[in-house]
């Protein structure tokens, strides 16, 4: 049985005995068969010495249980890697970041503890995935949407704070954005109520997210200050229809005004849906080609409103000399099975694995033959940034992929954030170490250029983010040291998964 | 006047070095300068217990913000930053805790971006409202600014206060509409949040939430740095803008409406700042007219709008005998004779008219009244407002001393998204006896509401320790949360001590 660093057995073994009291013998693992199970199946140092693994699993099903947990771990100084669902893939899996840390995997704790239509919010506690609060209000009748993204398997909790997001309507698809009200368990074992929760006896936890006074929420957000055991989310009442439009320009700097036009319409909410860019694929279409680019553009709402947007948007892109526009159908909903089975599930507000299905580690394929790890840099919302980056791209791509060797996928341009252009591109991660090993150097190598030219990641695989967060280094890493200075005052013993998007504790920093 | 527990011969030294650091004029320790930064709203005016300067220091740059705060830190001085000290009806200029010295950032005014095509700002705390519409007009830029009534107030101080203003949603939350921070900590070293944290970075005004922990959060209404650059983003000129208002006359009209409006508004069809008027009819009155009346503005494109409101005007239909009336259709830029005859704020252009009667200004330097607004937010039901409405009623003689204390309201604000304010203004005066009476009365609601579930999302200065003991979920725990950030980020306790309550832990009782 691995022991966690700096953890003597037979404290480790007080603590697993202590744990099993807790949440009973059956939820509490360390078998190595089951220990293996936490094993990121995505993981870029897979087989090899320096692959993240959990030294055991704990599986509390109430926040007394999760208080009891983690009061234990702070006792022994035992690390805990808290997940939800651990469905977070190409992002880290359900391993811990730091090596030998204890998994504490929420994921028995699925209950879905208020929906409530008339304000449109829910309240879920961190086991609770896309499926689970999908088939709630379906079974209750309810006339709300929920956002899901690719993984509908994954948590809703989980997938907020990770920094992830979903495929309707703005605001929604934000998921952190979205949230409203949280409740956290301290690395000491205490409880506390953010936003109007504070108040006992509140009556609009999810009604208001701010609350009285500082708001500690977003330390939560791809954070490590404490375990999130109780969320509110604020949802979208149904939205009567769906219609996406299209536009195409078939040349290089039509990008400009298109990025600029498609800035305006979503900058004034007329264009509330998760839009798309396409093209700028080297040898795909190309210059010559019959469409440059395209972009794709959803809008929810009642029928006249969706018709009078899409009028708009289409004066708007006429603009642009050469484009072409195209309205797609629109889609009434509740949609029947016949327009379901020829659509994008996720668009519409349906949890689905279509994504994930292929790749992912599933009961069928316990062990899939690749995955992949996302690269996600930020760049400006604009054409010009967009046309950098690909000159940037095509030409460090010979030189970065060994002459294609290592074949990474992309550049998506992903407009799906508000305000926001990332430039994803994906590694394949296989379980040949030799490969994998060159990918992490491509990897590590995209993060310095682009940090060069002033973008950044916005989230990271776990073995990526301790050389992300170095990036953002402005003043010295000032805010670094000032996320750390809350770090070792809110969990003096650097319990809670050490070492999460680039906060360690002060007994494993290196000076 | 000396800041509490700093020797005279220490004080002597800080102020030097401010002199030195921002200039002799732009450091003020006269009673006349300091009287300035005086709340002409203090429910303890001209009392001891009134929260009072002991000196201001005006820096006009971010170098000169964290050479001052290094002195205050190295003698232990408490500071209390304001960024133009509007913050009227909830403090002022004047400091949570006494004899702390005013860091008054209003010099610190430029405007360092404003981007059309990505429709953002990037401004110091000393830009106001007005200044942020002057330079965008100037330039001729096609976005709109979202002022609130105090226009004269900081676009900074704002947001970092909780404010918000009149146009559409999200932007006029103030603090949501924002977009990455400068921020100097108490030890004078510089953060950028967000994606300003990479140098260079090229989109610090686009994506708010970077890499890693956010903790922006941790200075609205907070006291653990002093922000000295903010962006936000700003919305691009809507062509119309139209209002709809919506009338019933029976009490339980309410529950309908204002699941309708819910509805309308988290679907995003509605934009703008709706109000919800009514409820309470004149003693005597029978029937007759609209017991309630719901405003609904939109904005966008013209035809966009027209769709929208014939959208709500069928949702409401299902009400039986409900009126509704589609106002009149603004198209903008608005010529001088139509901006004459609307709200401004509600076309985003800032406006003293709320203010302009009540508050400090040059010719009134010390104006005879003012008032402070009791904001407890109360769930966004129909059944909520007349449980609230039952529970004015019912408290109202004896908390207002049998109508002897004036209160006005309740307003029932739903300009916050999702959320519904059931705000009671209390005037204040130069009456120490009716000050200290509405004081009472104050406190009196604070703990009626909290007891019914309801809290407040922004209080005076001189009640925030009143209203943040109320949000005491398990002893206190948030508070003792921020407490344990505040004591580690700020280990003399030197930034706006007792700011929303959060004392640093040499000011705490134990």
């Amino acid at each position: 049985m691995a022991t966690p660093p700096n953890v003597s057995s037979a404290d480790f073994n007080r603590a697993i005995a202590a744990w099993k009291q807790t949440v009973g013998a059956d939820w509490v693992f360390t078998a190595p068969e089951d220990v293996a199970l936490y094993r990121d199946a995505y993981s870029p140092y897979w087989g090899e010495p320096e692959e993240r693994v959990a030294s055991g699993a704990v599986a509390p099903s109430t926040v007394e249980q999760v208080q009891a947990v983690v009061r234990t771990a702070n006792q022994y100084k035992i690390p805990l890697y808290a997940i939800s669902t651990g469905r977070n893939l190409a992002y880290g899996g359900s391993a811990p970041v730091y090596s030998g840390s204890v998994v504490l995997d929420l994921k028995r704790m699925n209950r879905v503890l208020e929906v409530n239509e008339r304000n449109a919010y829910a309240l879920v506690e961190p086991g609770v995935n896309y499926f689970d609060l999908y088939e709630h209000i379906t079974k209750a009748g309810l006339d709300v949407w929920i956002d899901p993204p690719d993984p509908g398997w994954g948590s809703v909790i989980g997938n907020a704070l990770d920094g992830g997001g979903g495929w309707t309507a703005s605001p929604f698809r934000d998921h952190f954005g979205a949230h409203c009200g949280m409740e956290v368990v301290l690395a000491n074992g205490e409880i506390v109520r953010t936003g109007m929760g504070a108040l006992p006896n509140s009556k609009s936890w999810q009604h208001n997210r701010w609350g009285f006074g500082p708001w500690v929420d977003g330390l939560f957000r791809q954070g490590n200050y404490g375990v999130v055991t109780k969320m509110g989310f604020h949802l979208m009442p149904r939205p009567e229809c769906m219609q996406t439009l299209t536009v195409r320009a078939p040349r290089d700097e039509d990008l400009i005004p298109l990025v600029d036009t498609l800035n305006l319409v979503e900058n004034q909410h007329v264009v509330n849906g998760s839009t798309s860019l396409g093209g700028g694929q080297p040898g795909a279409g190309g210059p010559a080609g019959p469409a440059g680019w395209s972009v794709t553009m959803p809008i929810y709402g009642p029928e006249k409103v969706v018709r009078a947007q899409a009028e708009y948007v289409k004066e708007k892109f006429a603009k642009i000399a050469g484009s072409t526009f195209t309205e797609g159908e629109l889609i009434r909903t509740p949609l029947d099975a016949a327009a379901l089975a020829r659509v994008r599930k996720t668009s519409f507000g349906i949890p689905d694995l279509s994504t994930f299905g292929l790749l992912g580690r599933n009961a069928a394929n316990p062990s899939p033959p690749g995955g992949h790890v996302d690269f996600s840099p930020i760049l400006p919302r604009t054409g010009e940034a967009v046309l950098e980056f690909m000159r940037l791209y095509r030409e460090k791509l010979p030189e970065l992929s060994e002459n294609g060797a290592l074949r990474i996928l992309g550049p998506v341009f992903m407009t799906n954030w508000d305000r926001t252009m990332v430039a994803l591109l994906m590694f394949p991660i296989g379980r040949d170490p030799q490969m994998n090993g060159r990918m992490r150097n491509a990897f590590r190598k995209w993060v310095e250029l682009c940090a060069e030219r002033g973008w950044g990641e916005y989230r990271a695989p776990a073995v990526f983010q301790d050389d992300v967060a170095k990036v953002y280094s402005y003043n010295n890493h000032a805010l670094r040291r000032f996320r750390e200075t809350i770090k070792d005052a809110v969990d003096p013993n650097g319990i809670l998964s050490p070492g999460r998007y680039g906060v360690w504790p002060k007994h494993l920093r290196k000076s | 006047m000396l800041p509490p527990n700093v020797s005279a011969n220490d004080f002597n030294r800080a102020i030097a070095a401010w002199k030195q650091a921002v200039g002799n004029e732009w450091v003020f320790t006269s009673d006349e300068d300091v009287a300035l930064y005086r709340d002409a709203y203090s429910p303890y005016w001209d009392e001891p217990e009134e929260r009072k300067a002991s000196a201001a220091v005006a820096p006009n740059s971010l170098e000169e913000v964290q050479a001052v705060v290094r002195t205050a830190n190295q003698y232990k001085i408490p500071l209390y930053t304001i960024s133009t000290g509007r913050n009227l009806a909830y403090g002022g200029s004047a400091p949570v805790y006494s004899g702390s010295v005013v860091l008054d950032l209003k010099r610190m005014n430029r405007v360092l971006e404003v981007n059309e095509r990505n429709a953002y700002a990037l401004v110091e705390p000393g830009v106001s409202y007005f200044d942020l519409f002057d330079h965008i007009t100037k330039n001729k830029l096609d976005v709109w600014i979202d002022p609130p009534d105090p226009g004269w107030g900081s676009v900074i101080g704002n947001a970092l206060d909780g404010g918000g203003g009149w146009t559409a949603s999200p932007f006029r939350d103030h603090f949501g509409a924002h977009c990455g921070m400068e921020v100097v900590l108490a030890n004078g070293e510089v953060v950028r949040t967000g994606m300003g944290a990479l140098p260079n970075s090229k989109s610090w005004q686009h994506n708010r939430w970077g890499f890693g922990p956010w903790v922006d959060g941790l200075f609205r209404q907070g006291n653990m740095g002093i922000v000295t650059k903010m962006g936000f983003h700003l919305m691009p000129r809507p062509e119309a803008m139209q209002t709809a208002t919506v009338q019933g006359t029976r009490e339980q009209d309410i529950l309908p409406l204002l699941d309708i409006m819910n509805l309308l508004e988290n679907q995003h069809v509605v934009n703008g700042s709706t109000s919800l008027f009514g409820g309470l009819r004149p003693p005597g009155a029978q029937g007759g007219g609209a017991l309630w009346t719901l405003q609904l503005p939109i904005y966008g494109p013209e035809r966009v709008v027209r769709a929208q409101m014939e959208y709500a005007q069928e949702k409401f239909a299902k009400i039986p005998d409900v009126r509704f009336n589609a106002g009149e259709l603004f198209r903008t830029p608005l010529d001088a004779a139509t901006l004459n005859r609307v709200r401004k704020v509600s076309f985003g252009v800032p406006d003293l008219s709320t203010f302009a009667m009540l508050g400090r200004n040059p010719a009134n330097p010390a104006p005879p009244g003012g008032h402070i607004g009791f904001s407890p937010i109360i769930p966004r039901t129909g059944e909520s407002i007349l449980e609230y409405l039952r529970f004015y009623r019912e408290n109202l003689p004896t908390v207002s001393e049998g109508g002897t204390l004036r209160f006005q309201g309740p307003v029932f604000m739903t300009n916050w998204d999702r959320t519904m304010v059931a705000m009671i203004m209390f005037p204040i005066g130069r009456d120490k006896v009716m000050n200290a009476k509405m004081r009472g009365a104050f406190e009196k609601w604070v703990h009626l509401a909290a007891d019914k579930g309801w809290a407040e999302y922004r209080a005076p200065a001189v009640f925030q320790d009143l209203c943040a003991a109320t949000y005491s979920y398990n002893n206190h725990a948030l508070r003792r949360f921020r407490e344990t950030i505040k004591d580690a980020v700020d280990p003399n306790g030197i930034l706006s001590p007792g700011r929303y309550g959060v004392w640093p832990k040499r000011l705490r009782k134990a």
